[in-house]
Order: structure tokens, then sequence, then C-alpha cells
């Protein structure tokens, strides 16, 4: 067993799955799309496979080259075939995958990593760190608005945008996935709380909650969002 | 009171009858009504008795800032009847009165309370005996109420939504220079969100025929882009951002250009007897008539000092209202055009001529009309009494500065036009219309200029929107000034006796009160507020500020520049609190078991920002089952820290005063961090995992700051080393007790052996098939193991261990429990038996403290210094024969004076007594010393320990 075995949620066929710190709340989600149509939906995504990468800023950024993610600015993310690139700080950043996939991404970035075993990077499975909701919908950035003062319109924050800050009075961290598709990520300690203010302020907009597959791909042809 | 016939701007619609009640009454409305315009239609003009002498009270402004109507609606109290929409069904109430609204017992204040209530009554007439005041301030409460909220705090619930909104321009206020503002911006590329307190945009101009202009206007911006926020009051600005408050959403707008366009407040005219019902500004008696199709009299007489008083008439008389006389203070008023036009209507106009009283049981029914002299009384011979069951007053313009204030601008005395007036704006704050002094008929260029200015200022529009922008503010500066007003008098009079004149409606501040105020040394205008309570009611001095700074100024015999305004201060308009204090829902952090602990019954308290199992109902029984079977505590809460590369070991070294880079991979070892001053800040356990990572755990409380800590010195000593904090993802149970090896050993392949496991290792293991880190440490005395994994693990490893368990006794304890068994052993807990003056040395932590290691470390100069001699204090064990548990805070006493403090303090049910630690003198630091103890008024004994109570020697640990 590796020493650092015992932070992965995930251990694929060799454990038991992992349970979302929000499994009792998301038990009702509907499937249907129609929240995420016509106000907004919110899903559980928590389980998506995060990893941690921490090196030198050169050495990241070769890191993110080598894994196909273009170069992102501060305060941007960049989309690639692995997932997000989230670049936290020159020395830090966020990898995000699918959900059980973190087992493939570290070895993605273990094969992306070129220096032969010298690498000062350092790749941690952060998994189980962070809950994570996924808003989609026309009214998602206005429920947003109901517990986060970040600036999330469309002019300051065009998709891809990566705001971390205060959301709902926590530490959190915003990707605007697509053009109505926000991913909140937060202390998973935090995760019914969250939850809670979500549903909270979604659901006094006519939204509801609604499970992962019922989420508009990211890649989904750009709509214009609703004025809020 | 009847409805008029059609108007044209009318926003009612009369093809919608509704009703709701008023004091038990069906009373018949249109869609569109406020609770205001609804009543004076039905006939009611009382519809409120005032706060202090339960005088009857009508409305005054006919507009949303207006606050002499308050009313009762449902459990809502303090309701402005002018802003209020009528829906079916709705119930409304009158509020301080008893028993009803037109006889009211209290009013007696009024007629016979007068030397018992003079301003500052509450300082003078109730302050002896004082011990009576409990008594005087229940019955002073329960009379000058304003309404009442439900008994029950349940019942008091407000679900306020809360939106944050960020915009460019931020425009206040949607009158024509508003809306201009807001549509000029937005068309040069802004985000531009407008608010107004109205249930529409429009402004004055609704109710002076440019209604379809406005309406228009409105349209235009809309379409624009701009969000347009109606019946949406600013409440302040604060630093850039301005809370609007609309209906059951307060929103909290970040904008970075603001354009104030709050427009002039109208002034009432202080008379005697000034507040009668049926008296009404001139410009809300026109509102009433032209919005809501109301009359608001059938004979009118109007008192102005200015043209908005003339038009008013004019409109009125439009509308089929009769006008009595107009009275216009101005010497040349009829040289004014409005004034030709009402002439010319067959419409008496009196110049130089105001009133001096009005006349009426329980509403207006006569006024006296006079010429007066400079201070105000009527001129011999001069009075007329005319009969009217409506006066319309407009006491002048005073710019609704404030928000503008409130952003930093200074207000100064314009002589020429007789206003206070905003002066230099604050960078990124611009101002349009009547708020800034421009005349009403430049609000459309004033708001164009404004709009272009703050879109300018954001970087939009090219050369020719700045060539644009120049041109608007040449016309501006060239436009004639706003029209003169008459010198207004503090207060007109006949000069006989009887009668209040009121200076703020309100709060019931009389012009006498005021007076009273400056000649008991209360003469500068901030402390006159304060005594007096002027301009403190509901309308914020909206009605007031203008009318005491005239009273002061008068009575002092200096100028309205000398006496000044107020300080402009938040809220600008009311809001119940209720608004402002948040959602009721807590920022709670949850461990991954604590469902599980909801389904065995916990007790959930708060822990820090953790919610936490306190106890499972009976917390000596748990703590028993510890000592005797097994028990298991979540303790996911503990700060958890991953710390690798090659210099993790040194920077350990240097943040800890004993030595932790010579840790073996698989070794745990305690330590304490410290301040530079050699205080103890926080402790926990350091496990090297590998040759180059180390798994560190922190206090619960102490997570966030250690986190900090750690990462500022791996930063400031550039040391290659990467942190990251797991605490939230890594789920811990502390499995403890005589049993506790034998239950792990039930769902675990690891030998549990002592030999193989020993006390202070750290293996890796699966439990329940879930990859585990297993630490052998035991802070509550038992053989004991902390059994860390990924959260989403969790309850498949609590669920294992209590189904292997439950052969063996196993059941879970809380965090009471556990101080129980902890204090057992005179284990330390960080923050309760310490404070920011501990070292190590006080604490009986001598221990943990390595002077000899190569390292510096931080904390070590002072803690050398600190060795040179005996602490004062030091924190000892202490039991108390009798049984008695004293509270922690308690005092340590010697010779009958403090000289320590206790910590903490159980019943142990294992030893069967009481216990607990105590900070003492050093010499009473000794097996045996015997303490005082001073709780709760009564002393007692104690006994001092530095042992622990239990297994003092850890043979218990180890085995």
């Amino acid at each position: 067993m590796s020493t650092l075995a015992f932070l992965r949620a995930d251990h694929g066929a060799t454990a038991p799955l992992p349970r979302s710190p929000l499994a009792a709340e998301t038990a009702a989600a509907g499937s249907s799309p129609a929240a995420c149509r016509d106000t907004v939906g919110w899903a559980d995504s928590s389980l998506l496979g995060k990893l941690e990468l921490q090196a030198p800023a050169d050495e990241l950024a070769g890191l993110r080259a080598a894994l196909g993610f273009e170069q992102a600015a501060a305060g941007v993310a960049a989309r690639g075939d692995a997932g997000w690139w989230c670049p936290l700080t020159p020395t830090r950043a966020l990898l995000l995958g699918a959900a059980g996939a973190t087992g493939a991404l570290a070895a993605l970035v273990d094969g992306a990593d070129g220096t032969a075993g010298q690498s000062a990077a350092r790749v941690l499975d952060v998994t189980a760190q962070f809950a994570a909701i996924t808003l989609a919908g026309p009214l998602a950035r206005e429920t947003i608005a109901r517990f986060c003062a970040l600036d999330l319109r469309p002019a300051h924050a065009p998709v891809a945008a990566l705001r971390p800050g205060s959301v709902a009075r926590m530490p959190g961290i915003v990707v605007r996935e697509a053009e109505e598709r926000y991913l909140l990520l937060f202390g998973a300690a935090y995760a019914s709380y969250a939850w809670e203010v979500v549903a909270d302020a979604g659901a006094r907009l006519g939204g509801a909650a609604v499970s992962e597959d019922a989420l508009p791909p990211i890649n989904a042809p750009k709509e214009v969002g609703s004025h809020a | 009171m009847t409805r008029l016939r059609p108007q044209p701007a009318e926003r009612i619609d009369r093809s919608k009858p509704i009703s709701f009640s008023f004091d038990g009454k069906q009373v018949d409305a249109f869609e569109g009504d406020t609770i205001a315009s609804a009543l004076l239609a039905s006939g009611r003009k009382v519809m409120a008795r005032s706060f202090k002498y339960h005088r009857p009270r009508g409305e005054l402004g006919g507009a949303a800032g207006s606050g002499t109507a308050l009313v009762q609606v449902g459990d809502e109290p303090g309701v402005r009847a002018a802003a209020r929409l009528v829906v079916p069904g709705l119930r409304v109430e009158h509020q301080n009165a008893w028993p009803s609204l037109d006889f009211d017992v209290m009013r007696a204040t009024d007629k016979f309370g007068g030397p018992f209530t003079p301003v500052g009554f509450y300082y003078k007439t109730f302050i002896r005996p004082r011990r009576m005041w409990p008594v005087y301030e229940r019955v002073l409460r329960k009379a000058a109420g304003l309404g009442r909220l439900p008994a029950r705090q349940h019942e008091r619930l407000w679900e306020t939504e809360y939106r944050r909104r960020h915009c460019d321009v931020l425009v206040i206020g949607g009158g024509l220079a508003g809306l201009s503002a807001a549509l000029r911006a937005a068309r040069m590329g802004a985000d531009v969100v407008l608010c107004d307190e109205d249930v529409e945009p429009g402004g004055a101009l609704l109710a002076e025929g440019r209604h379809e202009h406005v309406r228009a206007r409105a349209d235009e911006a809309r379409a624009a882009g701009v969000e347009i926020l109606a019946g949406a009051p600013a409440l302040g600005y604060f630093d850039g951002l301005v809370p609007i408050w609309q209906g059951d959403t307060l929103h909290q707008v970040r904008a970075r250009q603001f354009v104030s366009a709050t427009g002039a407040l109208e002034q009432p005219l202080v008379f005697l007897d000034n507040d009668l019902p049926g008296i009404m500004l001139a410009g809300g008696a026109r509102r009433m008539a032209a919005l809501y199709g109301v009359a608001p009299g059938t004979t009118a007489v109007v008192a102005t000092v200015g043209d908005e008083g003339l038009e008013a008439a004019l409109g009125l008389h439009a509308a089929g209202i009769r006008i009595a006389a107009v009275a216009d203070l101005r010497p040349d008023a009829a040289a004014r055009p409005a004034a030709e036009r009402l002439v010319a209507a067959g419409v008496e106009l009196l110049p130089a001529t105001t009133v001096v009283r009005a006349r009426g049981n329980s509403a207006v029914e006569r006024v006296v009309l006079a010429r007066i002299d400079g201070a105000g009384r009527a001129l011999p011979g001069s009075a007329r009494e005319l009969h009217c069951d409506l006066l319309a007053v407009s006491g002048g313009l005073v710019p609704a500065s404030s928000l503008l204030l409130q952003a930093g601008a200074r207000s100064h005395h314009d002589a020429a036009t007789g206003r206070f007036l905003p002066g230099a704006l604050p960078p990124g704050v611009h101002a349009a219309g009547a708020v800034a002094g421009h005349p009403a008929g430049a609000a459309e260029l004033a708001g164009t200029a404004a709009g272009a200015s703050a879109a300018v200022a954001l970087g939009l529009g090219g050369q020719k929107a700045r060539r644009e922008l120049q041109e608007a503010r040449a016309l501006l500066d060239a436009c004639e000034p706003a029209a003169p007003q008459a010198p207004v008098p503090a207060c007109a009079h006949d000069g006989r006796g009887g009668g209040k004149a009121f200076v703020d409606l309100d709060e019931d501040v009389t012009v006498k009160d005021v007076r009273r105020a400056a000649d008991e040394g209360f003469d500068v205008i901030e402390l006159a507020k304060r005594y007096t309570t002027v301009t403190m009611g509901p309308t914020q001095g909206r009605y007031s500020q203008l009318p005491s700074v005239r009273v002061l100024a008068d009575h002092t015999g200096r100028s309205l520049a000398d006496v000044g305004l107020t300080t402009a201060r938040p809220p600008w308009s009311t809001v119940p609190l209720g608004a402002l204090a948040g959602r009721p829902i807590e920022a709670a952090k949850r461990s991954a078991l604590h469902a599980r602990h909801r389904e065995l019954g916990a007790t959930v308290r708060w822990a820090g920002d953790w919610r936490r199992a306190y106890d499972y109902g009976d917390p000596e029984a748990e703590a028993l089952a510890v000592q005797e079977t097994a028990g298991a505590i979540d303790v996911s809460t503990l700060g958890k820290l991953l710390l690798r590369g090659p210099d993790a070991g040194e920077l350990l070294d240097r943040l800890y005063p004993n030595r932790m880079s010579t840790l073996r991979p698989g070794r745990i070892r305690y330590g304490v961090l410290l301040s530079e001053m050699g205080r103890i800040t926080d402790d926990g356990t350091v496990c090297r995992l590998d040759d180059e990572t180390f798994y560190v755990t922190t206090t619960s409380a102490g997570a966030a700051a250690v986190e900090r800590w750690f990462s500022w010195w791996l930063t400031d000593w550039g040391l290659d080393a990467r942190l990251t904090d797991v605490t939230q993802g890594t789920a811990a149970i502390n499995l403890a007790g005589p049993k506790a090896r034998d239950v792990l050993a039930a769902v675990t392949p690891l030998d549990c052996s002592n030999a193989a496991f020993e006390y202070l290792e750290a293996k890796h293991a699966e439990v329940a098939g879930v990859p585990c880190l297993l630490l052998r440490i035991g802070f509550v005395g038992e053989v004991g193991y902390e059994i860390h994994c990924a959260a989403p693990q969790a309850q498949r490893v609590w669920d294992a261990l209590f189904e292997a368990g439950a052969a063996h006794g196993l059941r879970p304890f809380g965090l009471e429990p556990q101080r129980i068994l902890r204090l057992q052993k005179l284990h330390v807990l960080i923050g309760q038996d310490t404070d920011s003056e501990s070292t190590p040395y006080g604490a009986g932590m001598d221990w943990t403290v390595k002077l000899d290691k190569p390292q510096d470390f931080i904390g070590r100069w002072a803690l050398e210094h600190a060795a040179e001699r005996d602490p004062a204090h030091a924190l000892v064990g202490f039991s108390v024969p009798g049984g008695r548990i004293p509270h922690e805070g308690a005092v340590v006493t010697v010779g009958g004076m403090p000289a320590g403090q206790v910590t903490s303090a159980r019943r142990s049910p294992k030893l069967e007594q009481t216990i607990g630690m105590a900070w003492v003198p050093h010499e009473l630091a000794h097996d045996g010393a015997r303490l005082t103890i001073s709780d709760a008024g009564t002393s007692f004994d104690a006994v001092v320990t530095t042992k622990p109570f239990y297994d003092p020697e850890g043979a218990v640990l180890r085995s």
C-alpha cells in the first residue's frame, strides 16, 4: 500500500465505492433536464477526480503543456481532454477530471513528467478534500448571486473563468464551465451547508436538484444567458 | 372623499376592483392603489397616531418616503401606507392607539401631559427614584410603541432574499434625470442598474403632466439593458457597496460608478397645528390626484414659498379640486407664470401671505392665512380664516443629498437658491438633477451628462462621446438656476396661545422642544438632534432636517450655513432589522460521520466551526465504557497537514521545539507549536510516513491557523517542501479501551499485537477493505488507535468497527466523555488549559522542549530566557474533597487574594471524585498542596497533584 493511499477516496475495484459527502442530500435529485433548461438545476459533483499538483513554476508550466492544456492566465482555467487545469498559484494547480479517474489522471501526470524521477512535482489526490456542486441553467448565475459576491457577469467571468473567493461565507472556487454552467468547489466538511445554501437560493428561483447526468455537457453550444 | 374622474397619468386599474380590511372593516380599492390612496379614497383621513402625543395623523407626502401614516400589515409593523400596494385580502390595522384609532385614550398625553413630557423628559421626569426606571421603561415602551411584533421569536421569521449584483453604473433615483443617466450610460455600453423607491420609475414628473415622456424613457432604458429596480430604496452608501431593499430582496450592489439622481424633497411649513390630517405636501396631494385619482380634499388651500406650490395648485385644480386660495409668501408671486395661470383660472392668489394656524378636531377644517413679520408673527389685521378640508403646503425644496454625503461629498448652503447643496463629489460619484441643484427644466440634460460622464470614466465611448459630454456640460452650466424661493420663517404663528408647531412629525418634536434644547446648551445641531431625537424617526429627517435647522438658526441668531446639517448616515430609508440579519443558515463544518452521530442520538453542539457529537446521552457511562471495554470517537475535526519534500524535516525542526527530523518512518512524536515569544499556540502529533513525507495533526480549532503558520515560514525560509491541508477530506476515528485491540484486529489483517504495533507507531493497513493510516496514540489514556482514512470511506470504517465491536461492548463516545478521560491523564487541552501567556515550562511540558538541539526554532530565544528561572505560575491537577465541581474560570485564591484560575473540572466516574486543572502560584505546584478555590460566592479547598490521576506511569497506554 502506498504511503498516501489512505488519503485517496477511490481505489477502483480494490476498495468500497467512495461515498459523496452529499449522498444523503442528493438521494431525491431528479434526472430530468428541465430545471437546467428552464431555470437552474444543481447537482452533486463531489466525486469528480481532483489532483493537486505542486512544483516550481517552470516545471508546473511544463507539466501543463505536456498534458495538453493551453497556457492559462491567472483567473482562467484551461480545458483539455483530461478535464480542467486550474492554476491557483504559479506553483500550485488543481487538475479536475472525471469521477473515479484520479488513478488514470495521476498516471497521466507521471507519464507527462519527463524528468525521469528527478521532478520536484508533488501530486496528491485531493478528491476527498473538496466537495463540489454544479449549477446549470439560465438562472445559474443569478442563483450564485444569492450567496456569493464574486463578479460572475459574462464580461468579467467568461467561460473558463476561475474564481477563488468567498462562496457562501466559506473559502471556495468557482469555475465557469460553460455559458450557463458553473462548478463550485469547497471544503468537503462544508458540503451539507453548501447544499442547503444552494437549494435555498435555487428553489426560490424555481430550480431543482438534479442528478449529474441531467446536467448539460460542458461543450454545449453557446447560448445567450439571461440577464441577471 | 371620492375618486376623481379618470386621470391621464393614473396607475390604478379601475376595471379591477379589490378589497382589503382596515381595522376589520372592508375598504374598496383598485389594483394599483396604495394603502394610503385607498384609505383616502374611502374617506379616511386619520391613518395613524403620533409617536409621543398620540395626535391623529394622516398621509403627508403621498410618496414612498413619507412616514406619517405608519400602519400594521399582518405581523409587520411600521409599514408606510403610501409605499405598500394593496392586494386582495390584505389585513391592515392602525398602530399606537387604544382602544381605537379614532378614540385614543393616550391622547391625554397631548392634552394634559405637556408639563411632564418636555424634551429630554426621559432624563428628567423619570430619573428619580432611580430604582423605578424599569417600571417607567415598561410603561413608556407600551405607550410609545410603533406597532407590535409577534410575541414569539419563531413567528418573527423574515424570509429576505439576498442578491449580490455587480454593475458598471448604479443610478439611484428614477426621475427624468436618473432615467436619462441610465439610458445614456447603457447606450455607451455600460452594465447599468437603476433603483427607485417608488413603485414605478418616473419621479415627480409622473404627476406633473409628463408621465408619457418619463414612462417612454423608462421603456427605452429597459430596452437598452438597464435593470430597473422599482419599489427599491437605496439604504446607504458603504464604500462602494449600496444595499437596496426591494420587498423581500436585499440587493447588495457593487458598482464602479454611481449616479445619484435622488431629486429634491418638498418641505412642510411650520405653523401652529401643522400636523392635522388633511394637511399634505402640495406635491403629495397632487400625486394622490394624478396617480390614484383620489381627491385628498374637496376644497383646498395652498400655501407655498415657491413655484412648486403654484404648479401643484394648478394640478389639483385641473384634477377637479376646488382651490379656495393660494398663499404665496413671495411678495412678487403674482408675476410668476404659474400664478398668472392660476389667476386666469379664477383662483384667488394671496402674495406675501402664508399659513399661521390650522384648525380642526381630527382633521383640518379651517386655516388662518396672514402676512407675517420677520419673526413669523402674523401682522395685525392681516389674518384671514378660510374653510377647507385640504391644506397643501410647499415649504421649498431640499436636495435629497444624503447618499452623496455618505459617499464623501460635503454640503454647503447656497445663498442664491436658499438650499443646502452637495459640493465636490468624490471620484466615481456623479449627481444629476435637483439633488445637484440643477433646475427642473434641465433634468434630462443633467442626467445625460452624468450618464455619459460615468461611462467615459469606465473607458467607454470614443472621442465623439467625450466631445458630446463637454457640450452637455457647457449647456448645463448655461442653464438658468433653480427658481428662487421666499425666505421661510422658522415658525409662522398668529401670536395667540394654544396649538403645537411641529418640526418633526416622526418624533413629535416641536419648535418649542428645539428652542428649549438650545436654551439648555444643546445649541449645536448634532447635539440638539441627539437631545430631541429630531430627524431620527422613520423618514430619517427628510421632512424635518431643514425645519429644525431653521428653528435653531432663528433661535440662536445664526445663519443656516452656520448651523449646517447633521451628519448623513445610513439607512436613508427605513428597513426592518430582519431584512439585514442574513439568511438563517449557519456555515457549519460536518464530518463524514455526522449522519451516523445523528442516528445514534448524539447531542450535537458547536465546537469552533464544526458541529460535533458532544455526547450520546450519558457522558459518564460513555467514559466508563472506554475504560472498561472500548469506545470510539469521531476525531475527524483534528487539523491534518501533509508536508512533503526534502526539507520537510528541517521545516518541522524549525517550527517545533523538539526534534522531528530524527523521527523514523512509521514513528509518531508529540509536539507543541510556539509563538516567537515562546508561548504555546497549538499542539499535535507528527508522524513520519516516509523519508520526505510527514503527516501533522493539530487541534481542531487551530487547523487553519497552523496551516497559515506553516505556509508563512515555508515561504519565508524558501525550503523545498510542499504543504497541503487535508483536514476536511480525511476522517479520523479514535478507537480506545481495553478491548480496542480486539475490535481492530477483527476488521484488519494487520498484526495488532503490542509487539507488532507499539505505542507511538504508525501503520498502513486496510480496515474493512479501506486503506487507512493507523496511529497508535492515546489522548484518553487507554490503548488507542487513531484510524485515518479518506472521508468518503469513513462510514464504511465506522460501521465495520461497530459491527465487530458489538461483541466487545464498543460504544460511541463524544467530546464530553473525552474531556473527562483526558483530564484523568492531565493531558493539556490547548486553548482550554492554556492561554496566550502559557509557556511549556509553566504548563509542565518541559519535556517537549529540546534546547540542546542544533537548530534554531520559533520561540527558542524566549524559552532560553524562561528556562533561567522558575515560572511564576504552573499548571497542575487538583482534586476536590466533597465532590464539588468548580466552574471553569473559578478563582484560585491565596490569602484571600486572586492567585490563579481553574481551567478544567469534571467529575470522574472512574475515580469517583472531582478532578481538574488550574494555574496556581509556583510555590503551590507540588503534590499535596492545598488550594482555595473561590467560585460563585463560596470558597472550598482542593488538593494539588502533579501526576496524572489515572495510569501515572503510562503502563496502560503502552500495554
